[in-house]
């Protein structure tokens, strides 16, 4: 243990730009990640997501552009002295090595003495519930259990940042779920700056403290999981990010935005797009009796019911506006929500709070 | 309602009956398709037999017959009182095993150099490898001897530049020898350990980095342990075909490294002794054999310590 070496170090990125040929996997990237925070690049695959990872880790070398941790500058660091910890997506054990020699590889190239040695690998295996399995060997182990001593290897030399590429999406749905829940206890608990890379939405969304949504070697948004969700800010991040139906506005003479005559925002300040879209998120829709009362705090779109699709918790609903537009909605399948008493076809009338609307500029990204 | 029972006994009666009946059908039908494979084996059975277990059962009794057609041990006898013979077998094996070490020390950075480079330009390298390989054996044996001999294109060269004054024995030794066979045996060695390096996940090297190792730890401490199955593979391959190397040691080795199989020639020739000749044959194999059961101990551990198997 060295005092006076902090548990986190902040990462910051600078216009890091990489190319391959004429693909621009990373272009002109700039993020900070604060120290202890958990922040994940979130992005369909080619993204540049993983791109990014590696350059931080030093496996690649930036066209141009600049890494720093805490205040040094690491851009041309070799990877073996960033002591940084690394969880790859195929785990990247070392199948000739027990669990045991895996996990004490990074200690062994420190030189740390035998005792203290045995006593961290065995902390650590006591963190991910393996200490039963040190003596096993690699492929006497479930995908699961891998990918705990995948974790154990990376953090027991006390690195500074923790960087883990997509660690869970070779398991099953249910220990994913069970792992997500655990690496962030696992995180809360070591305080360390961690920065994990993945394809799944809701992953990113139970386990960031902030998410950095990555497209064509760009980052599209970043901010809370709340922020990404409520308030995406362009086309991009309300498509990648839970379910949305888009719905074009119109610009009216005053200045507000309209949808089949109703008024429904103010225009945007500080924006120059031309057109704006409405989002919708499916389950800020619910159904409106008959006889309901109409309200001022709430929209309401009227239509025919063209698909219905019972999914267990919930029923999924495809409704087409008089306009001509497709929204979605999810409802709760509790008896009250008398979801079972609709039909395909049927007209029905759904409603949003005024405050759940999402308006995007369209076109920008 | 008992009739209703009654029907229902009989359907499951029925179905039972039905059931054993497919059972019975699958099983016959499992029974035709393991025939039919067994069918398509027989000819390679048939040619294995025919090859290799007849001649080798036939060299394997006359080793037993003296010259009159009687059972005797007095070939197996001979082996052990002449010294001659262990002279023979020790030259083989240590001929071999010098060999198989070269082929390592040379072939290993060989492999490593072809598995780093850009894949477009392995199949080039690769060639350099291959092209002595297709060229036959007789012919590179006699071109080293034009290369190594006391006047040969490197004594003459070394000695017009002055890097030494007067020829060195190069050839007709074993110096010559083992030149020759390295030179042979190489692609055997580089073409599986190429292979298993080929075969190590990039990940793990870039997992040792990021834990602190090295450019040179990583490649002591986990690439050189991944590789060994097929350096083990590669020189198993080696020295077992070396144990039999028969051209090379005879024209390279100018006379002075007799191997096993130039000593079965020589009684074949001189004395025309087919049962001394067939006694070393089979102590050859069986010598041949105790190295690869003591190789497949190693080679089963491998394939468990790298969950291949």
């Amino acid at each position: 243990m060295v005092p006076d070496r902090p548990a986190s170090l902040s990462i910051s990125v600078t216009e890091l730009t990489k190319s391959y040929g004429n693909f621009y996997a990373l272009n002109a990237v700039s993020i900070d990640v604060k120290a202890g925070e958990f922040l994940t690049l979130l992005g369909p695959s080619g993204s540049g997501k993983t791109t990014l990872l590696m350059a931080i880790a030093g496996f690649n070398r930036p066209d141009s552009g600049q890494i720093c941790f805490g205040d040094s500058d690491v851009t041309l660091m070799p990877p073996h002295q960033r002591e940084v910890g690394m969880v790859f997506q195929n785990y990247a054990l070392f199948p000739h090595m027990s669990v045991f020699e895996n996990v004490a590889f990074p200690l062994k190239l420190r030189k740390i003495a035998k005792q203290e040695k045995n006593q961290k690998v065995m902390d650590a295996l006591n963190t991910v519930q393996l200490s039963d399995f040190a003596n096993r060997r690699i492929d006497q182990l479930s995908g699961g259990q891998r990918q705990r001593v995948a974790l154990a290897r990376a953090f027991v030399f006390g690195p500074t940042i923790l960087l883990m590429d997509e660690p869970l999406s070779a398991l099953d749905k249910k220990l994913r779920e069970e792992m997500q829940i655990e690496l962030k206890q696992l995180h809360r608990k070591l305080g360390v700056t961690t920065v994990y890379v993945t394809h799944d939405q809701r992953e990113a969304l139970t386990m960031s403290d902030r998410i950095a949504v990555i497209n064509d070697g760009e980052v599209k948004q970043i901010g809370t999981p709340r922020e990404i969700y409520n308030r995406p800010a362009n086309s991009f991040v309300a498509s990648f990010i839970g379910e949305s139906s888009f719905i074009p506005l119109v610009r009216d003479a005053k200045g507000g935005l309209v949808y089949d005559g109703v008024r429904i925002a103010d225009l945007p300040s500080g924006q120059s797009a031309k057109a704006w879209s409405l989002v919708i998120r499916p389950e800020r829709l619910s159904m409106v009796a008959a006889k309901a009362k109409i309200q001022s705090s709430k929209l309401y779109f009227k239509g025919i019911i063209t698909e219905l699709v019972y999914q267990g918790e919930t029923a999924l609903m495809m409704m087409e506006t008089g306009e001509g537009e497709t929204l979605i909605a999810r409802m709760n399948t509790r008896s009250g929500d008398d979801i079972d008493s609709l039909a395909e076809g049927q007209n029905i009338t759904l409603s949003i709070d005024k405050k759940d609307i999402i308006i995007i500029p369209d076109g920008a990204t | 309602m008992g009739r209703h029972d009654g029907g229902g006994i009989m359907t499951k009666g029925d179905h039972n009956s039905r059931g054993a009946l497919g059972a019975k059908k699958l099983r016959a039908a499992e029974r035709k398709e393991a025939a039919m494979l067994l069918a398509l084996t027989i000819p390679a059975i048939i040619v294995v037999a025919l090859i290799i277990i007849i001649p080798v059962g036939w060299l394997f009794s006359l080793s037993f017959l003296d010259e009159t057609g009687q059972f005797s041990l007095a070939n197996y006898q001979k082996m052990i009182e002449y010294k001659s013979y262990l002279r023979v077998f020790r030259t083989t094996f240590n001929v071999s095993f010098l060999t198989t070490f070269l082929c390592i020390l040379i072939g290993y950075p060989l492999a490593y150099f072809l598995s780093q480079m850009p894949r477009k330009y392995v199949g080039l390298f690769m060639l350099t490898v291959l092209l002595p390989f297709w060229t036959s054996l007789l012919v590179r044996t006699y071109a080293w001897l034009v290369m190594l001999q006391r006047n040969g294109l490197i004594n003459n060269f070394a000695i017009d530049l002055g890097i030494w004054d007067t020829p060195i024995k190069l050839a007709h030794n074993l110096n010559g020898t083992l030149i020759g066979m390295v030179h042979i045996m190489l692609p055997f060695l580089v073409l599986p350990l190429y292979a298993a390096m080929q075969r190590i996940d990039r990940n793990t090297l870039q997992a040792a980095a990021n834990l602190g190792a090295t450019p040179i730890q990583t490649f002591w401490q986990v690439f050189v342990p991944l590789s060994l199955p097929g350096v083990v593979a590669g020189s198993l391959i080696v020295f077992v075909l070396c144990l039999g190397f028969y051209v090379t040691p005879a024209v390279l080795g100018g006379g002075k490294v007799i191997m096993v199989s130039m000593q079965i020639t020589a009684i074949l020739e001189d004395q025309f002794n087919w049962g001394a000749a067939s006694a070393l044959g089979v102590v050859l194999l069986v010598a041949t054999f105790a190295v690869l059961a003591l190789a497949s101990r190693f080679l089963k551990l491998d394939s468990v310590m790298f969950g291949r198997h």
